[in-house]
């Protein structure tokens, strides 16, 4: 296991311990919520917190789903090719999406930075909002670092770099969540 | 290059893109980030991909799908489906091919508080494959009524890809589980049926199990009864205005925590397990859909899916040969992409198309459902039958896919009853709401 390899590990396996902790606050401040209102105590600004949850929930989420191969892909095609022109297609692809995610992680950034700048606030509970707009760039720069971990490794196997060891075990495995 | 050729180019795109092993949602992403790069300008199109993000994962609408998803999970591992196979077994086991038509009847009843075809599929086939095995059931049919009872789970309310489509098309969640209630059902009484069919035929396929009495019957029922009021608490409360889609899922999720606790079916393991998987599908959903927000927002500069629903009616062909072509080209991309991200990637273009026909949405979104859930349990791709096969190594794939097919019958009866009998998804919406 290389450096990117065990970064991407450590990293998404510390985001996804949050995220499970914050996916079982969102269901209990709902239940929370529900059980103040009937009892004619409704707490303002739930609805901001759920939301904001859920997107700290699911952007830290994206790396573990990536390291399980969970985003869904279509295998059937890639399937047929030979191992090493599957491994150049892996490569390419996983530079792209890596590419693709460190544009996002770094442009979600930027937009928590002019949402601090321009001192924006929630609209019920008139609290800043940029904190967890950096946390959803976190989340995504968690996937980068797997999708840049998951392109050395193409590289490897595609210039057998590692002597045929450590195939990528993907085919079969991408599981949809219908 | 005028915008329409833009849209075409950027749909071949992603489909070379998604031929070539990238993630649906990361295709969908990068394809609708260059095409609004090009339609727009580059600036456009990265202000477009960072408050879409933020904006997608963000949404209270979108934190529905997490919390069912929760719900649905810890369903799976709190031993409700134990319960429930018992019960459906003490009503149906005695008929022909008994255990098969107890594994449809408790993937209905399970599916009443999953939203998942996998996970129904999961859950009723670790109880359900055993006990068919022993008593000598007919491999195709044990294997194949545990595939297609799964994808109950999706037809039966509450469904995740109702709830996705939902979001997309921004149709009212409850509406559209309301619509699915009868549809559903129809669905497991003419599965019922294929069973009941297939073992009068030939008994060797399921024989009988042993009679029950009214009162064992009766007895049974408790077994059910928590799913009962987990499927009453949701819908109901949903109906009654009580909640939010979101509010109804954490109070299902939390129901379904309880159940789990008070019967101690739930270990710390379990509860692990449950909550890693809800974010890995959460994650994976809530991608899909923020893809398909990008890329739709690219198509929608094009303007290419209005001027598409535009020059199909123009073309003044009846609207019912249109849907058939809409139907197939769902059915045959079914039978190779994963089911839930062709419909996610195809709304954008076809759910306009419809609108323009004048189909109804509710009605046109549980027929959609319908024919795409079939792409669970049709080759070479159908997840349920792969999941069946992981649970049954022993079985060949080509039996499962074998056994499944006698069942696709009653899909397509399903799918003509609910074409020429519209009110089969929009009476009870209609009446009720």
């Amino acid at each position: 296991m290389n450096f990117l390899d065990r970064l991407s590990l450590i990293l998404n396996r510390g985001l996804t311990f949050v995220a499970g902790l914050f996916l079982i606050a969102m269901m209990l401040v709902t239940v929370g919520e529900m059980v103040f209102r009937m009892f004619g105590k409704p707490m303002a600004g739930t609805i901001e917190i759920i939301a904001w949850l859920a997107a700290v929930t699911t952007a830290f989420a994206l790396g573990y789903t990536q390291i399980h191969q969970g985003h869904v892909a279509i295998d059937l095609f890639v399937n047929r090719f030979s191992r090493r022109t599957r491994a150049m297609v892996d490569m390419l692809v996983s530079l792209a999406s890596a590419v693709l995610f460190i544009i996002i992680t770094w442009h979600v950034f930027e937009h928590a930075g002019v949402l601090k700048r321009t001192g924006s606030l929630s609209e019920t509970m008139k609290v800043i909002v940029y904190p967890w707009v950096y946390l959803v760039s976190l989340g995504c720069g968690g996937l980068a670092t797997v999708l840049l971990a998951d392109f050395v490794k193409s590289c490897r196997q595609a210039f057998n770099l590692d002597g045929g060891r450590g195939q990528r075990g993907s085919a079969g495995e991408r599981k949809g969540g219908g | 290059m005028s915008p329409n050729t833009a849209a075409i180019l950027g749909l071949l795109f992603l489909f070379l893109l998604m031929a070539l092993r990238m993630p649906v949602s990361f295709a969908m992403i990068l394809a609708g980030f260059l095409g609004n790069a090009y339609l727009i300008s580059t600036d456009a199109a990265i202000y477009v991909l960072a408050t879409n993000i933020w904006g997608q994962f963000s949404s209270y609408g979108l934190s529905v799908i997490p919390l069912f998803v929760l719900m649905g999970q810890f369903a799976f591992h709190s031993g409700i489906t134990e319960r429930l196979y018992n019960a459906a077994y003490k009503w149906v086991g005695r008929l022909p091919g008994g255990l098969a038509s107890t594994t449809i009847l408790s993937s209905a009843g399970f599916a009443a508080i999953c939203g998942s075809n996998s996970a129904t599929s999961a859950t009723m086939g670790t109880i359900a494959l055993p006990e068919m095995k022993r008593y000598n059931y007919d491999p195709a049919l044990s294997t194949g009524s545990v595939a297609i009872g799964g994808t109950l789970g999706v037809v039966i309310p509450p469904s995740v890809v109702l709830i996705i489509i939902a979001v997309q098309t921004k149709q009212s969640i409850i509406q559209l589980f309301i619509a699915s209630i009868v549809p559903g059902l129809v669905l497991t009484v003419l599965f019922l049926a294929t069973v009941f069919w297939l073992c009068v035929r030939n008994p060797d396929l399921g024989p009988p199990g042993p009679k029950t009495d009214m009162r064992e019957k009766l007895v049974s029922l408790s077994g059910a009864a928590e799913t009962m009021i987990l499927f009453l608490l949701v819908i109901g409360g949903l109906y009654a205005g009580w909640f939010t889609p979101t509010e109804a899922g954490a109070a299902g999720s939390f129901g379904a925590l309880l159940i789990g606790l008070v019967r101690g079916k739930l270990s710390f393991q379990r509860f692990i397990r449950a909550v890693t998987e809800t974010i890995r599908i959460s994650a994976m959903v809530v991608l899909l859909i923020t893809g398909a927000v990008i890329f739709g927002r690219f198509l929608t500069v094009s303007r290419l899916p209005f001027e598409l629903a535009d020059w199909v009616v123009s073309l003044n062909v009846p609207r019912e040969a249109v849907l058939l072509v809409v139907l197939i080209i769902y059915l045959v991309g079914g039978c190779f992409v994963d089911a839930l991200g062709f419909l996610v990637v195809t709304i954008p273009i076809f759910f306009p198309l419809a609108n323009a026909l004048g189909f109804d949405p509710v009605w046109y979104t549980v027929v959609i459902t319908l024919v795409t859930t079939m792409g669970a349990v049709t080759p070479p791709v159908g997840v349920n039958v792969y999941i069946v096969s992981g649970l049954s190594p022993d079985i060949h794939i080509g039996t499962i896919f074998r056994g499944v097919s006698i069942f696709l019958v009653a899909y397509v009866i399903c799918l003509l009853l609910l074409i020429f009998f519209p009110g089969m998804a929009l009476y009870l919406p209609k009446s009720l709401l």
